[in-house]
């Protein structure tokens, strides 16, 4: 091999790069590498398509009853469909988010790309940043449409709506680093999947039950017995309000509707927090799991 | 470059590495051999703090490796098994992809230099999911030579390739060792590494039984020397003065060619060959039978095996 040039061994200086710069390299690398594989696959389409399809249902309903029942004013008929595509987009990078390392794994996929200079957090950390573009691109997408379909209809976009679009990408970081957490931990991809849908109906359950328990009338024989069980549910449904990001992202699409901007940035701050919090326990469970299928 | 102070690794009651000392010296193309299941993958995953070691110490490039360090890295170039692709990948953009890991600024002229030399120039743009199993070993190979690294870590390295694919291998290997680098290669395929390794370390059960260059340890294992000689002619008398020879073991002829088997002296050879000098024969050919490197792995992991580890 004549043209080979001569090897540049690595000097010592070189091998002590800090920390945080090839975290910070592995994290551009691994976002945009994910970004770009999400994008060339059809689940982000569909994601978008269902969600924009399920929003002008809602509209066409909008109107239908405005046909209807002559009336007049209709206050926020946007914030359903623009709610409907946001929780659609946020259960589409969960999803993504709980297959993003359970599966490189059990393929054997997470071993070869720790034989690159890569750590759980960087690893993680690029992950994240893919999954929150992931998600601020599907609103991309599809909330001009809407606003089309605001100018078509005559019916009012309010540009307050745009804001609380804008901020819910801080409410898909808790969706994603809680898909990256389950996604660490879990021992296969199977059984990843199996915690989020447990997780899901545990939270269904819980909401479910408690508006249940809220329809049973006082004169009820079983009205006191149910008490304790109502005042739990109640408490956990108050605490999911800010842990989920779904809880978050109704709360703060409707605080910005609103104009209720301490409540915007109260919720913004719990998602920050939040997943600030699920992230490091991704980091953590990743370490104590390992990359080995 | 690789040294290893009683590396052990426990899985619950199954102890997959005991006592593990290994030293690999900058610069030599060192041959990690063993049965399946003696503990090579398991090694090869503490020294990249895949898996932690239960006990004992790594040094790697002089240094103590602690869990989670990973900079390290960037002086290693991995190959191991290619697992199943499900990227959108293309072979380029993966290679291409690890470049940026290392944090390689150009890589496109040395991509090109190993997509050619490995025949995967034309296919360069098609997914990596759909490439063979020979094809993807191969771009295991370029992704771990991509940044130019100090050590290269081999793990069955010519799984799955063809004889000219591992031929292919095979030189860029050795031009990657006459370059200063440093080769640690694990493989079942003994001819590789009897072809290419300076120095050989056998595991068996998670214990390192020799550690050796090829020549110290066949002479660890042969007792005797087996010699064929070939001569113009056998004169009279010579088979009568070799038998007395102190030194010949036994002795048989076939036509011109006599085989014998010599004790392990230094000097035997040189004094069978006066011998038959002296009787007035002529040496046409005299070739010693070596012990091959298959040989001495079945040897040294069968039944003798304690034995040879208080030899070793």
């Amino acid at each position: 091999m004549s043209n080979v040039q001569p090897m540049t061994l690595p000097d010592r200086a070189w091998l002590r790069a800090p920390a945080w710069a090839l975290r910070g390299r592995v994290m551009r690398q691994v976002a945009a590498q994910e970004l770009r594989d999400a994008l060339l696959s059809w689940p982000w389409y569909v994601a978008a398509a269902v969600g924009l399809l399920l929003a002008v249902l809602l509209i066409y309903n909008s109107l239908n009853f405005i046909a209807t029942s002559k009336l007049l004013i209709m206050s926020r008929p946007f914030y359903l469909p623009l709610l409907t595509i946001a929780t659609l987009a946020m259960l589409y990078v969960i999803a993504w988010s709980i297959l993003a390392i359970a599966r490189p794994r059990d393929q054997g996929a997470l071993r070869v790309l720790f034989f690159a200079p890569v750590d759980p957090a960087g690893l993680l950390g690029g992950h994240l940043l893919a999954g929150i573009a992931i998600y601020g691109l599907m609103l991309v997408l599809t909330t001009p449409l809407l606003v089309v379909l605001a100018l078509l209809t005559n019916l009012p976009f309010p540009p307050l709506l745009l804001v609380g679009a804008a901020i819910t990408p801080v409410f898909a970081l808790v969706a994603v680093a809680l898909g990256l957490f389950i996604s660490s931990i879990a021992s296969t991809s199977r059984s990843a999947m199996f915690v989020f849908i447990a997780v899901v109906l545990l939270v269904v359950g819980v909401q479910g039950g408690y508006r249940a328990l809220l329809s049973v009338p006082p004169t009820s024989t079983y009205y006191d017995a149910l008490l304790f069980l109502r005042t739990l549910l109640r408490a956990i449904n108050a605490g999911l309000d800010w842990v989920s990001p779904i809880a978050l992202l109704s709360g703060g699409l409707d605080a910005a509707l609103r104009a209720s901007w301490s409540d915007l940035l109260l919720r913004a701050g719990a998602a920050l927090v939040g997943g600030g919090v699920w992230l490091w326990l991704a980091i953590w469970g990743l370490g104590r799991r390992g990359v080995l299928p | 470059m690789i040294t290893t102070e009683d590396l052990t690794k426990r899985y619950k009651s199954h102890l997959a590495v005991e006592s593990l000392n290994l030293h690999v010296r900058p610069g030599e193309i060192y041959g990690f051999l063993g049965p399946n299941g003696a503990g090579k993958t398991t090694t090869i995953h503490m020294l990249l703090n895949l898996t932690q070691p239960t006990s004992g110490r790594i040094m790697l490039f002089g240094e103590p490796l602690a869990p989670g360090d990973f900079h390290f890295k960037c002086a290693i170039g991995v190959v191991a098994e290619e697992p199943f692709e499900s990227s959108q990948m293309t072979g380029w953009e993966m290679v291409r992809f690890f470049a940026g890991l290392y944090g390689v600024d150009a890589p496109t002229r040395r991509m090109e230099e190993l997509f050619r030399r490995l025949d995967l120039w034309d296919v360069r743009h098609g997914l990596a999911r759909d490439y063979s199993r020979g094809m993807r070993q191969k771009l295991s190979i370029i992704r771990a030579l991509v940044h130019e690294p100090k050590l290269l870590i081999l793990d069955e390295p010519v799984s799955g390739l063809d004889p000219h694919g591992i031929r292919q291998v095979r030189e860029l290997i050795h031009d990657y060792h006459q370059r200063g680098g440093t080769v640690f290669i694990s493989s079942h395929i003994l001819s590789e590494i009897e072809r290419s390794a300076d120095r050989i370390g056998i595991l068996h059960q998670g214990r390192l039984l020799v550690e050796d260059t090829l020549v110290g340890l066949r002479g660890r294992l042969t007792q005797n020397q087996k010699c064929i000689i070939e001569l113009e002619s056998v004169p009279d008398g010579l088979l009568a003065r070799l038998k007395s020879a102190s030194y010949v073991l036994d002795l048989s002829q076939e036509g011109r060619q006599i085989n014998a088997t010599l004790c392990a002296q230094p000097d035997a050879r040189s004094r069978l060959s006066r011998l038959i000098a002296e009787a007035g024969g002529v040496i046409l050919k005299m070739q010693s039978e070596e012990m091959s490197l298959e040989e001495a792995f079945v040897t040294i992991t069968s039944q003798n095996v304690v034995q040879l580890a208080g030899v070793a």
